[in-house]
């Protein structure tokens, strides 16, 4: 037994160990990128770590003869089964290609955090602490969730991070607790609103039928109003514009940020600062020597006759023009997406083509994210979203909870969920057709362009008697008028003038010859010849 | 008699057939048997012979007086119903009744020997009197013919007076209702009034006095010829005085502008209840304002009017300081008068009444100033000595015909001092541009270029002239003339002097002296002008202004004071304004004298200058409005519209641009082709340049105006000729990449085939569950967990190779589109270029090297 424990314990360090190797926690001091999500995280797994070992000096509650092997080995099963599975195996999986530098220095912040706790733990279990052990691996939980979470919405404005208010086994007091309704007469302005109670009002809380939290905006989701603001009253979202790429309106992982760790975090994004840095010296070294061109670009379209390009936005873009700006946190949604704002770089780090693969997968699964929104018809709604009528409200709480409640909401779920998933398959498949059917013509459209502006004033030089050949032909004829002294020459040049003033004679450039095999009549009507 | 009246009625029908038939309500046949009729006392008899005999039969003491009825009975030849009225059947009323017809017959003879008479004296005048609406119609016609051939030029410059005659419409709404009505009303009096009034309302007013226009007074009188002679209709009056008010007189309404000796005839209007009876009207410019002159006539003068037989009721007078007693007891006991007895004949009417106050009548034989009609001195001192008054007659040979100031003079000729030829340009001289063919167009004078009384140091010529002219007042002139006109300065003006200290009267005349000079001298730059210093260019020079002056003078009436022709005037006054640089009487040599000087010549032409200063100061009493130089000169369009003519002939006639406006007659047409045709050969070339007609022709020695090379398409943005590329292809290395991706997705590195990726069962062995059935789950799950990214990658393939696609072929397309794109823009370009090519306004310059001509031909 002791012997299988032990090696169940050895067994413990190498995959552990096997992951965080390279880093260790040297990086978890560092400040992280995100100061409004990441750094919560990490001030509270640091509160957490000392709770849990404060704890373990205290006393705690739980008796060493917890200690025994089967716990043990369940625990370690636990830990093994959360901790490997789907750390790095989500849904929004980055490569390192896509993920910026600043990302993955707060990534490496809470690795190195947990990598803290993991060797807390170890101490722990040396110690025969169990009560520090379950805080710590409760807290290795928590920061597993975070992590997830974290590189779900580190580039998703619209990801709220739900799970981060509850309440964990490493938190220290002081809780918020969300009284439920069966309160005593003396209490009852307490109920519905949240309060923050101290350890030993936790069974108090939970007596009355309340839920206890740890931050603020999660008692408010539980259904409890709060008073005032605070740090805690907003939930919180991973998403900061830092983690972005960089772009020139101000937002992304710029030099400004990648200054503050250059020297402090792992090599690559030393390297990565250098070249960006230098790649911004050399943009900036063409933009002020691109100015000379200026010049000679409007005297060649002057000399050409061609109307001078618009140059208002010429040598802008220079970096000392350039300010960082920040979006952070939770983001209304019309104010999600501000101009200057690039969700992905469209081209390779590597290549000048587009990198279609990311771009079209991300529109695979943007598309399927709007699928996952499908809103189920009224016959699958449970009855709290049934808003629009009353009666059929109360039919269906009447249903759902009577006799064969269980069954009943059962198969709407099943239905619901079915429903879903075939939503965002569909949904899934429809985003080819974007590619497929409306991307072609839309770029032939934007490549013509600069052609059907040249076609149209082409046309235009003969729409008018005053442009073009006509004009040319007009005063041409009026100019050998003055010299004819002859009556056929005269009647020629009349006629020839009366033909060039009347705009029916020119249908050609406007399709109107066509469909009119008569044009030529209209014409010499309307011209009086 | 009846033969006689038969001939003159044979007469009148030959000559009027059309008329007759055009008039329904005035048959000839059917008045000339009324008046037939009338004498032969036939049908009705006038109710004045009834009257007459009446009273002259009528006996005081008879029980029952004679009454008209009675004798209309008799006349009627129905003798029983006389007697029966006469209450007595036999012996007196037979006796009454021979005596009644005898009486009749004769006053009946006595009226028919006046209508003969009269309808004779008619007949002869008709045709020849001038009177508005005649049948013959020659003389209206002839003047419309004169002015349709004429260019406006030539009746300035002939030594005749002409007669400017001019028709305009008439006003819209005029109204002849009550002038018809009027005479309507006077029935029989009707045909006198139309007699009295045949030369016009106003010679009628005027004729008592000299130029005043008496008051109507409604007298009655007794005198057989008063009604034609001295009464006067007052309601007709004030009828033919509205009509003349209706007449426009605002100079305005007149285009062109009329002249002030222009008359203008109106259309004669015929009236409606008056058969036969026409109203005609006029105006003219009379002191400076247009005044309108109304009067009536007949169509066929038919009509007559005949000496009273009886005496006006209420007359009373009988004219008592003529006629004697017995005269007049009779006119006042019988009611008749006996006749016989006139008074004095009326006095010759002065030459601008009566026939000769009409405007057609007045440019006649009979009505022609007669110069040197009262014999004044000098003429007829040179008569006897056998000077010749007239410069033009010394080709005559004869000394009977000299100084014979009866004399008519049909011809003219030109002595040799006045053949110079004048207003020319240097190839030649230039055609009719001396006068006033063309007529002010208002709205070409500028701000800038406004001439004002004073100097106007900036005013240049506009581009339609070749000079400007600058206008001023002084006091004095320089060299003490009227007037001084400069040559042309190097800014293109011409300096006119006026003086203002000159009767105000004698402006125009001076102003259009000075004018003709400046036309002279318009196309003349100063070398050439100084270069004209003969005598002979000197005397053309002012002989032709003086014509101007002197037949201005003449309409004036100004001539007639000074008893000169305009010829005589023109060539008198030259010599005064040559007299400074050669002499006097440099311009009339006199016969037999060489060179200039004699007294009695010298004396002729310093008096002629007197006589004529003082004539206008006459004149300017009589107009103490007349406008002043200043007034004349700010305002010359209205004032004087000649002279305003005349600035306008100073411009070019066909230079594109310009406009040219004249009265449409032969000789304005002529003018302006002529001038036309004119500037076109002496400005341009013909043949251009360079058009070798042989090979061995010579093109100009010296080239055209040319543009500069507009350097239409030097520039064009062509587009590059690149090869067209096609992007690279390279599937293996796409489908690479999607394998890598799948593969990347799971966090694994890139295997082939990326199925390998999905599942790496290292990573539940080496880390296992505490039991077996754990781990055999967790390895059975692990592919599930990246099914999701896998198939999300494997759904979204397709639009990955659509994607693909298109971008390459946008790829390629771009190009050749962008290749397209330069070429159209290339050809807009050549386009708009094109359409800019300025053509020249002026046809090629003759001599484009000599002056800035270029400079035409780039506007």
């Amino acid at each position: 037994m002791m012997k299988r424990s032990l090696l169940l314990i050895g067994l413990l360090f190498i995959p552990l160990t096997a992951f965080s190797a390279e880093q260790g926690d040297r990086y978890a001091d560092l400040t992280p990128v995100s100061e409004h999500y990441v750094k919560k995280v990490v001030d509270r797994a640091k509160k957490g770590i000392e709770y849990a070992k404060g704890a373990a000096a205290g006393g705690g509650g739980s008796p060493d003869s917890y200690l025994k092997i089967s716990w043990a080995i369940r625990l370690a099963s636990a830990v093994l089964a959360t901790v490997d599975t789907d750390l790095r195996l989500t849904q929004q999986e980055r490569d390192l290609i896509e993920n910026s530098p600043c990302l993955r220095v707060d990534t490496l912040i809470l690795e190195g955090w947990m990598e803290r706790a993991r060797q807390e733990k170890i101490k722990a279990m040396e110690n025969s602490k169990p009560t520090t052990l379950s805080h710590l691996i409760s807290l290795q939980r928590y920061l597993n969730g975070r992590y997830k979470a974290l590189l779900a919405g580190a580039r998703d404005p619209s990801f709220i991070d739900k799970n981060e208010g509850m309440l964990n086994d490493f938190d220290p007091p002081p809780y918020w607790c969300c009284m439920g309704e069966k309160v005593s007469t003396e209490d009852e302005e307490d109920a519905g609103t949240c309060q923050e109670i101290a350890q030993s009002q936790t069974s108090y809380c939970l007596i009355w039928g309340g839920s206890i939290h740890k931050r603020l905006y999660a008692c408010k989701e539980a259904g409890c109003t709060a008073a005032g603001g605070g740090e805690d009253a907003q939930p919180l979202c991973p998403f900061t514009s830092d983690y972005l790429p960089p772009t020139t309106a101000g937002y992304g992982c710029d030099l400004s940020v990648l200054e503050r760790y250059k020297d402090k975090a792992y090599d690559g994004l030393k390297k990565e600062y250098e070249a960006l840095d230098a790649l911004i010296k050399d943009r900036d070294t063409y933009i002020n020597d691109i100015g000379s061109v200026k010049g000679t670009v409007a005297d060649l379209y002057a000399a050409l006759g061609l109307t001078e390009p618009n140059l208002a936005n010429f040598q802008k873009g220079k970096s000392s023009e350039r300010t960082h700006q920040k979006q952070e946190g939770c983001v209304a949604l019309d104010k999600q997406w501000p101009e200057g704002m690039a969700l992905l770089e469209p081209r390779h780090p590597f290549t000048l083509e587009k990198q279609e693969t990311t771009i079209l997968n991300r529109l695979h699964q943007l598309w399927q994210g709007w699928g996952a929104f499908r809103v189920p018809p009224d016959y699958l709604k449970p009855a709290k979203d049934l808003l629009d009528s009353n009666e059929k409200k109360e039919k269906e709480l009447e249903l759902e909870t009577g006799l064969f409640a269980l069954p009943y909401r059962g198969a709407k779920w099943i239905s619901r969920s079915y429903l879903q998933k075939e939503s965002v398959r569909q949904l899934g498949e429809d985003s080819t057709l974007i590619a497929k059917i409306s991307d072609g013509p839309l770029q032939l459209i934007d490549l013509y362009r600069p052609l059907r502006d040249q076609t149209y004033s082409f046309r235009q030089s003969v729409q008018s008697s005053g442009k073009g050949v006509r004009a040319f032909a007009k005063n041409l004829a009026y100019f050998l008028r003055r010299s004819c002294i002859f009556r056929p020459c005269n009647t020629s040049l009349d006629r020839t003038l009366k033909i060039l003033f009347e705009d029916t004679c020119f249908p050609y450039a406007d399709g109107l010859k066509t469909g009119n095999p008569k044009a030529y009549e209209d014409c010499k009507k309307n011209a009086g010849i | 008699m009846t033969r006689l009246l038969l001939a003159i009625i044979g007469m009148l029908s030959c000559a009027l057939p059309a008329l007759a038939a055009e008039d329904p309500s005035f048959k000839l046949y059917e008045r000339m048997k009324e008046i037939t009729a009338k004498d032969q006392l036939l049908g009705d008899s006038e109710e004045d012979v009834r009257t007459f005999v009446a009273n002259v039969l009528k006996d005081a003491k008879d029980k029952k007086p004679l009454k008209a009825e009675d004798v209309k009975l008799a006349l009627e030849t129905r003798g029983w119903e006389f007697c029966i009225a006469r209450e007595g059947l036999f012996g007196s009323c037979t006796d009454l009744y021979g005596r009644i017809q005898d009486t009749a017959a004769r006053v009946s003879r006595f009226r028919t020997l006046g209508r003969d008479l009269l309808s004779i004296a008619q007949g002869y005048e008709m045709g020849v009197d001038g009177l508005m609406g005649e049948p013959l119609g020659i003389t209206t016609k002839f003047s419309a013919i004169v002015h349709i051939w004429q260019s406006g030029a030539d009746h300035l410059f002939s030594p005749s007076r002409e007669l400017l005659v001019r028709a305009a419409p008439l006003p819209d709404n005029m109204d002849f209702s009550t002038l018809e009505k009027n005479l309507k009303d006077l029935k029989e009096d009707a045909t006198n009034v139309i007699w009295r009034y045949r030369y016009g309302l106003r010679a009628v007013q005027e004729q008592k006095e000299e130029g005043k226009a008496e008051n109507c007074e409604d007298k009655k009188g007794n005198g057989e010829l008063f009604k034609t002679r001295t009464q006067r209709w007052c309601d007709v009056e004030r009828a033919l005085q509205s009509v003349i008010g209706a007449l426009p007189t605002d100079p305005a309404k007149y285009d062109p502008p009329i002249e002030p000796n222009q008359t203008v005839l109106f259309p004669t209007q015929p009236l409606e209840d008056v058969p036969n009876a026409t109203v005609w009207m006029t105006a003219k410019i009379v002191d400076g304002k247009i005044t309108g002159d109304a009067g009536l006539s007949w169509d066929i003068p038919i009509e007559t009017v005949l000496p009273e037989i009886l005496p006006d009721d209420g007359a009373g007078d009988c004219m008592a300081e003529v006629n004697n007693k017995d005269y007049c007891d009779m006119v006042k006991d019988k009611k008749i008068l006996p006749g016989g007895l006139y008074p004095d004949p009326p006095p010759e009417p002065k030459t601008w009444q009566g026939i000769c106050a009409l405007p057609l009548s007045k440019g006649s034989y009979l009505c022609r100033p007669r110069q040197g009609g009262d014999c004044s001195e000098e003429v007829n001192r040179d008569a006897a000595s056998g000077t010749a008054p007239y410069p033009g007659s010394s080709s005559r040979s004869s000394s009977s015909e000299r100084g014979n100031p009866r004399a008519i003079v049909l011809s003219r000729c030109m002595p040799e001092a006045y053949k110079y030829p004048t207003a020319q340009r240097l190839p030649g001289p230039d055609i009719c541009r001396l006068g006033t063919w063309r007529t002010a167009i208002s709205s070409s004078s500028s701000s800038t270029n406004r001439d004002s009384a004073q100097k106007d140091p900036d005013l240049r010529p506009d581009e339609c002239s070749g000079c400007a002219v600058d206008i001023y007042c002084q006091e004095t002139c320089p060299g003490n003339h009227t007037g001084m006109t400069t040559p042309k300065d190097a800014n293109g003006v011409i300096q006119i002097c006026l003086t203002s200290s000159y009767p105000k009267t004698s402006l125009p005349a001076n102003l259009l002296h000075e004018l003709t000079h400046a036309q002279q001298l318009c196309q003349l730059g100063a070398e050439e002008a100084s270069a004209m210093n003969s005598v002979e260019s000197c005397c053309t020079m002012e002989h032709d202004a003086y014509i101007v002056q002197c037949n201005i003078a003449a309409e004036e009436g100004i001539l007639d004071k000074v008893h000169v022709s305009i010829d005589e005037c023109a060539s008198l006054m030259a010599n005064t304004s040559c007299e400074i640089l050669y002499g006097k009487n440099a311009c009339t040599p006199l016969p037999g004298s060489s060179g200039s000087s004699s007294s009695r010549g010298e004396d002729r032409s310093q008096k002629l200058k007197e006589a004529l200063k003082k004539a206008w100061q006459e004149k300017d009493r009589l107009r103490p409005d007349a406008p002043s130089c200043e007034k004349l000169i700010n305002d010359l369009g209205k004032l004087e519209p000649r002279a305003a003519a005349i600035k306008e002939g100073l411009k070019y006639s066909c230079k594109p641009g310009c406009q040219t406006k004249y009265e449409n007659t032969i000789g304005n047409n002529l003018c302006y082709v002529d001038q036309c045709t004119e500037e076109s050969v002496e400005g341009s070339r013909l043949t251009p340049g360079r058009m070798p007609l042989t090979a061995e022709d010579q093109t100009f020695p010296w080239d055209a105006c040319e543009a500069p090379d507009p350097k239409n398409g030097a520039i064009l943005g062509l587009p590059a000729d690149t090869s067209t590329s096609l992007p690279s292809y390279n599937p293996r290395r796409l489908l690479q990449a999607l394998d890598i991706a799948i593969c990347q997705s799971n966090g694994m590195p890139p295997a082939t085939p990326p199925v390998l990726c999905s599942f790496l069962s290292s990573r539940r062995l080496d880390a296992p569950l505490g039991d077996y059935l754990s781990n055999a789950i967790d390895l059975g799950t692990q592919p599930g967990e990246s099914l999701t990214a896998t198939a999300g990658l494997e759904e979204m393939a397709p639009s990955l190779g659509a994607r693909i696609g298109t971008t390459m072929f946008s790829g390629y397309l771009k190009q050749s589109l962008n290749t397209l794109k330069d070429l159209l823009q290339a050809a807009n370009g050549l386009m708009s270029q094109m359409e800019k090519v300025r053509f020249p306004l002026v046809a090629c310059p003759r001599n484009a090297t000599e002056g800035n001509i270029c400079s035409q031909l780039n506007p």
